[in-house]
């Protein structure tokens, strides 16, 4: 992600610091999106990418864990990771964690 | 050439310079310092190495590293929404950082008279470790509700039983002199509860380690690590105090649980440190 996109990201974060429903759709449609068209590559690779940047987190054990339930698709990645890291993060910390990790896995392949 | 900490700026989050870091390495310098101090103590014969050490730079940084919990708490709490489980438990954690610094303010006051010192003792344990086991209990709740919340050992339920009987013995002993006329005050009794409260924050501590275990230590397991780390050093600090009172650690080696508390505090600064170096890596895509 740029910095333009960063900055731009910033000023609509909510001031509540909840996760903006928005963003989180958004980061849905990009997986459904990626996955449709990269059907092959992208079901175990996504799923893998995401473990490898949520193990300096979580730790390694708890972001395997976390990810066992994940559908090989990866279409049920946020309902499944989000929550528990926002536990530990926060909300707003956690969606944009979520969001560079879907993103900057998609972007490796 | 200027040597202040790089900021970086994204998404509305400012990514600090390594707290942590600067925590762990000043309270290391401060040890290599202090060991420096004894040894030319014991060469030299010369108390005033150790009674200097300890009466200025010693005080200093734990006034400082005490602010420095408040400071850092404060802002990691700030990054959770309210209705959070976290904010709750680090809400808990600030007003614990904050006696404790009360405690310690009052305690190095210049020419404070033994009540204020005592008072000083009340604020920075007993309200302290009321405050922290709370707080603690609600980072487990959330290690609960995740599915990594670990399991106590054996070997940690021989440790907590021999500390329990430890605090049973010194009830006891307390009740006995009562019985036999002796009239504690008021800041002696707000001292009585410190005991019990480690305990039950050494069986969180080590709950919270096991469970830090569990996951497999990421940045999120680092600040709760850290903090069973200080709970466990405060324990051992507690112990050699009461050895030294039973004569069973004698001058000038009682002068080596002084230096407990230093790295114990380092570690409750550091926990908050990291808590809030993983919400801003977060943040940041880091």
């Amino acid at each position: 992600m740029c910095n333009e996109c960063r900055e731009e990201r910033g000023r609509l974060d909510p001031p509540s610091g909840e996760a903006d429903p928005v963003i989180l759709r958004g980061i849905e449609a990009r997986i459904r999106d990626w996955v449709a068209t990269e059907p092959v590559r992208g079901a175990a690779g996504l799923k893998q990418s995401v473990l490898e940047r949520l193990c300096p987190y979580l730790g390694a054990a708890a972001a395997s864990r976390l990810l066992q339930p994940v559908a090989e698709s990866g279409t049920n990645l946020l309902p499944v990771i989000q929550p528990s890291l926002a536990l530990f993060l926060g909300a707003r910390a956690a969606s944009a964690l979520v969001s560079n990790v879907v993103a900057a896995s998609i972007m490796r392949f | 050439m200027s040597s202040a900490p790089k900021r970086i700026s994204c998404a509305g989050v400012e990514v600090s310079p390594r707290w942590s870091s600067t925590i762990l390495l000043t309270a290391t310098a401060f040890l290599g310092a202090g060991a420096l101090a004894f040894a030319i103590w014991r060469l030299t014969g010369d108390q005033a190495w150790i009674e200097q050490y300890f009466r200025v730079p010693g005080a200093l940084l734990l006034v400082v590293l005490a602010a420095a919990q408040v400071a850092l708490s404060l802002r990691v709490r700030r990054q959770f929404a309210h209705g959070e489980p976290m904010r709750l438990a680090w809400t808990l954690i600030v007003f614990s950082a904050f006696a404790n610094l009360s405690g310690i303010a009052f305690s190095q006051l210049p020419g404070a008279t033994s009540l204020v010192r005592q008072t000083g003792q009340a604020l920075g344990a007993t309200l302290r470790f009321a405050l922290l086991i709370p707080g603690l209990f609600q980072a487990l709740t959330v290690y609960r509700r995740s599915g990594f919340l670990g399991k106590l050992r054996r070997f940690d339920g021989i440790i907590l039983s021999l500390i329990g009987i430890y605090i049973v013995l010194e009830t006891r002993g307390l009740a006995s002199a009562i019985r036999a006329g002796w009239r504690p005050r008021g800041a002696e009794i707000l001292e009585w509860p410190v005991d019990p409260l480690l305990w039950v924050l050494l069986a969180e501590a080590m709950l919270l380690s096991r469970s830090v275990a569990l996951t497999g230590l990421g940045r999120i397991g680092q600040c709760w690590r850290a903090f069973s780390l200080g709970v466990l050093l405060m324990a051992l600090g507690d112990i050699g105090l009461w050895a030294a009172s039973c004569g069973y650690i004698t001058w000038p080696w009682t002068a080596l649980t002084w230096y407990i508390r230093v790295p114990a505090e380092a570690c409750f600064a550091a926990a908050a440190a990291y808590q809030l170096e993983a919400i801003q890596s977060a943040s940041a895509g880091v």
